[in-house]
């Protein structure tokens, strides 16, 4: 796949004019200094339309082009479905019908929290627990850590365990996913606040205290938490690899610009680090689209879709240090400084660069092995 | 490497940062710099490091100002900076190049906190160069590090070319902060008044400026990579994943180990009896850089927030690379030492 599909290049132009317009340098600062949820531009995006899970395409490129411009307001915005993917795979009618579909009609904003304060990347060391009540209801207790989304979303997907492994090599067993309302009772989030970058979009950490989960919120079967988690990460990462891609192409943008406002011409040594870094970002943009394709045709590869998150998120780091180093104190202010300070969490959520490298091993053995 | 005393030096920093900085460091990146601790900096000599006894000052020589620098910043570098900026940007300068009875007076005022100055680096900027001077100084400078200081050294373009001149304060038109140095305020500032000339040579002012600076800044850069290695290989021993602690994982261990290496090479390099200045440069603000990305990375989602202390590192080695000069600037001195005058024209 060497170019997007048609019609996706009109979408593109029509995502870059609405970032442009809308996540002006004023607004952008306002949120990065306050740190508060932009809902305003949520819904803007939503009645702009690209906000259409019915066409993943969409959302890849506006995910992109808003990133280029700025990733913060561009992924709250977009990640106000966050995890939505969980329940139209594996969820119920009823479930669908009750959260997923306000959250499609940009009414309500969903969350998905794994993440725990003593385990990460280590995903089946989560310490929650639900227990079941003699009625077949749950009882949820413990404690999750930045959970994007955390004081606004109206329910969380969360992963938690419903019985103990059988051996410690079987860890991964035992896990269950449930659906979580932010107002029930014993639900307590926290914002934190100080994030490096992606500064508008909200983070938090969630206590669950003895809070009543009816057997209708668990999706799927219990137990098969683990393996709904990673087969969301399989899809969600790619939007990771287009962020990533949106903001090492938005410092290009500016490095451009410099240079040629610069009154003299540029040396071939300033040259270079455009030509390098356009390169890159031309190569991290292909591994994203191919990978993309394959998981939109519900044929997803892993390695790939990991491939494309490691590299992009590697390419845009190298950039943002690079490109701050030669702009020089013209960057310390605006939107050069912005991108390199959310560039870095492209590298850690969703899986770090070295959680990616490890599944791109395990993948490529594993093909071996077959 | 170091000397007896220079080790003494460096206990006698680590103490004060121990307990008067550390605790502070929130403070400091959130509201600047409290005048608490500017006052104990000072009577600690270090705000006067640079200068003579005689002037109020500490008389360091480069080495022991380096080690001061360094230690301190791996604490804040905002406070580094700031005593940077009183001895490399300002007495210094003065040092160097006033006259007996022109702007020497005002040393043992900086050396005791009395008052604060500053350096606008007018001369460096692109197009945006809009001070001159005919008599007094006239027009406006932007990025000037506290903007409210008493004393303003500036490099400035002047009828016969290039001056520095001491003024007094200007006008602050806009006050904010920057991508790191939190702790630090910047500003727009616009000038009109009475200003003495210290140099008519401006530009081979500022150029020698430029070389002194080389040191210090990279001891402020080893700082930074001395607290994001230590921090990182701390936090490498405390925190499991999946049954390990992170330093059993050799992608982490050889992160850290490989940065720990580079550290090692540079700072004896840098304390060696005739390092060369660029070099040490280049090489410490790539590390630096290097080093706090590296150090967020082992800290996972906690390294992305304040309140752990390694964000700001990141951001820190950010300012650090471009306050005297870029990566393409220096490289092109560099290949010039080695390969002549025309080298890295193109
Ligand atoms: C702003 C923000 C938003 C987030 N949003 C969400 C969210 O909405 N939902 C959610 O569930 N989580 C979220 N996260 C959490 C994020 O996914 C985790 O931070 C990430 O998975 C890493 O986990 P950790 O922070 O516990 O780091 P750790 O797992 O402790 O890892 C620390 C370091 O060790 C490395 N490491 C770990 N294991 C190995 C190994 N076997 N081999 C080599 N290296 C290893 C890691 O790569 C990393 O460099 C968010 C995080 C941030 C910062």
């Amino acid at each position: 796949m060497y170019s997007l599909p048609e019609g996706y290049e009109d979408i593109r132009s029509r995502a870059r004019e609405f970032a442009l317009r809308e996540f002006t340098e004023e607004v952008s600062r306002r949120y990065d200094e306050s740190e508060e949820y932009p809902d305003e531009i949520r819904r803007k995006v939503f009645s702009a339309g690209f906000l259409d899970m019915a066409d993943p395409w969409k959302v890849l490129i506006a995910m992109e082009e808003f990133c280029r411009v700025d990733p913060g307001l561009g992924l709250s915005a977009i990640a106000s479905m966050f995890g939505s993917e969980i329940l139209m795979l594996f969820g119920s009618d009823e479930q669908k019908e009750r959260y997923l579909a306000p959250v499609l009609r940009g009414e309500k904003i969903s969350g998905f929290a794994v993440t725990e304060p003593s385990a990460g990347s280590d995903v089946a060391g989560i310490k929650s627990t639900m227990e079941r009540t003699p009625d077949g209801d749950y009882v949820l207790n413990g404690e999750k850590m930045f959970i994007t989304n955390g004081t606004v979303a109206d329910h969380y997907y969360l992963l938690a365990r419903t019985s103990p492994p059988e051996s410690p090599d079987k860890r991964h067993h035992g896990l269950s996913l449930a659906i979580i309302e932010r107002r029930w009772p014993g639900v307590s989030p926290t914002k934190l606040r100080g994030k490096l970058g992606m500064r508008s979009t909200d983070t938090a950490e969630i206590k669950f205290e003895n809070v009543r989960v009816p057997k209708e919120n668990l999706v799927g079967e219990e137990g098969k938490g683990f393996y709904y988690v990673m087969t969301f990460f399989n899809i969600s990462r790619i939007y990771v690899a287009a962020q990533a891609v949106g903001v090492a192409q938005g410092m290009l943008d500016l490095y451009l610009d410099y240079v040629l406002s610069s009154p003299s011409p540029p040396s071939e040594g300033a040259q270079f680090v455009l030509a390098e870094g356009a390169t890159k970002v031309e190569a991290a943009r292909l591994m994203t689209y191919r990978a993309a394709s394959l998981i939109f045709q519900f044929n997803p590869d892993p390695a790939l879709t990991s491939m494309a998150k490691y590299y992009a998120a590697e390419v845009a780091n190298e950039l943002a240090q690079k490109i701050m180093g030669i702009v020089g104190e013209d960057g310390l202010r605006g939107r050069l400084e912005k991108l390199y300070r959310d560039a870095k969490i492209t590298e850690i959520w969703e899986g770090t660069s070295e959680i990616e490298k490890l599944v791109i091993y395990r993948q490529l053995s594993k093909r071996r092995s077959s | 490497m170091l000397k007896d005393e220079e080790k003494l030096l460096r206990r006698v920093v680590t103490e004060f940062c121990e307990s008067n900085v550390e605790k502070e460091r929130l403070r400091i990146e959130r509201d600047g710099i409290p005048d608490s601790l500017i006052r104990a900096a000072a009577e600690s000599g270090f705000l006067g490091a640079l200068a003579p006894p005689e002037l109020g000052g500490s008389g360091l020589d480069l080495r022991s100002y380096s080690v001061l620098l360094q230690v301190m910043s791996k604490y804040s570098t905002s406070l580094a900076y700031y005593v940077f900026l009183q001895n490399s940007l300002f007495i210094a300068p003065l040092l160097k190049f006033a006259r007996e009875d022109v702007g020497r007076s005002v040393i043992p005022e900086i050396a005791s906190g009395g008052s604060k100055g500053t350096l606008v680096q007018d001369i460096f900027r692109r197009s945006k160069n809009s001070l001159s001077y005919e008599g007094k100084l006239n027009g406006m400078a932007d990025m000037v590090p506290l903007p409210d200081a008493d004393h303003h050294l500036a490099l400035v373009r002047s009828r016969d070319g290039d001056a520095l001149v001491l003024s007094n304060p200007g006008n602050v038109l806009e006050r904010y902060r920057i991508i790191g140095l939190r702790g630090i305020e910047f500003g727009k500032v616009s000038y009109e008044g009475r200003a003495d000339v210290i140099t008519e040579r401006g530009s081979s002012a500022a150029e020698e400026l430029m070389g002194e600076v080389a040191i210090p800044l990279s001891a402020m850069a080893l700082g930074v990579v001395e607290r994001a290695v230590d921090m990182a290989a701390q936090y490498s021993k405390e925190r499991e994943a999946f049954g390990s602690k992170l330093s059993e994982f050799q992608p982490i261990a050889f992160y850290i180990a490989d940065v720990q290496a580079q550290f090692r090479v540079l700072e004896e390099y840098l304390y060696s009896d005739s390092p060369d200045p660029l070099t040490v440069k280049v090489l410490s603000l790539d590390l630096a850089r290097k080093a706090s990305r590296m150090s967020i990375q082992v800290h996972g989602g906690y390294g992305y927030f304040e309140d752990i202390g390694v964000e700001r590192l990141y951001r820190d080695a950010a300012v650090l690379s471009s306050i005297a000069g870029n990566y393409l600037d220096d490289m092109t001195k560099l290949s010039r030492g080695l390969l002549g005058d025309f080298a890295a024209k193109i």
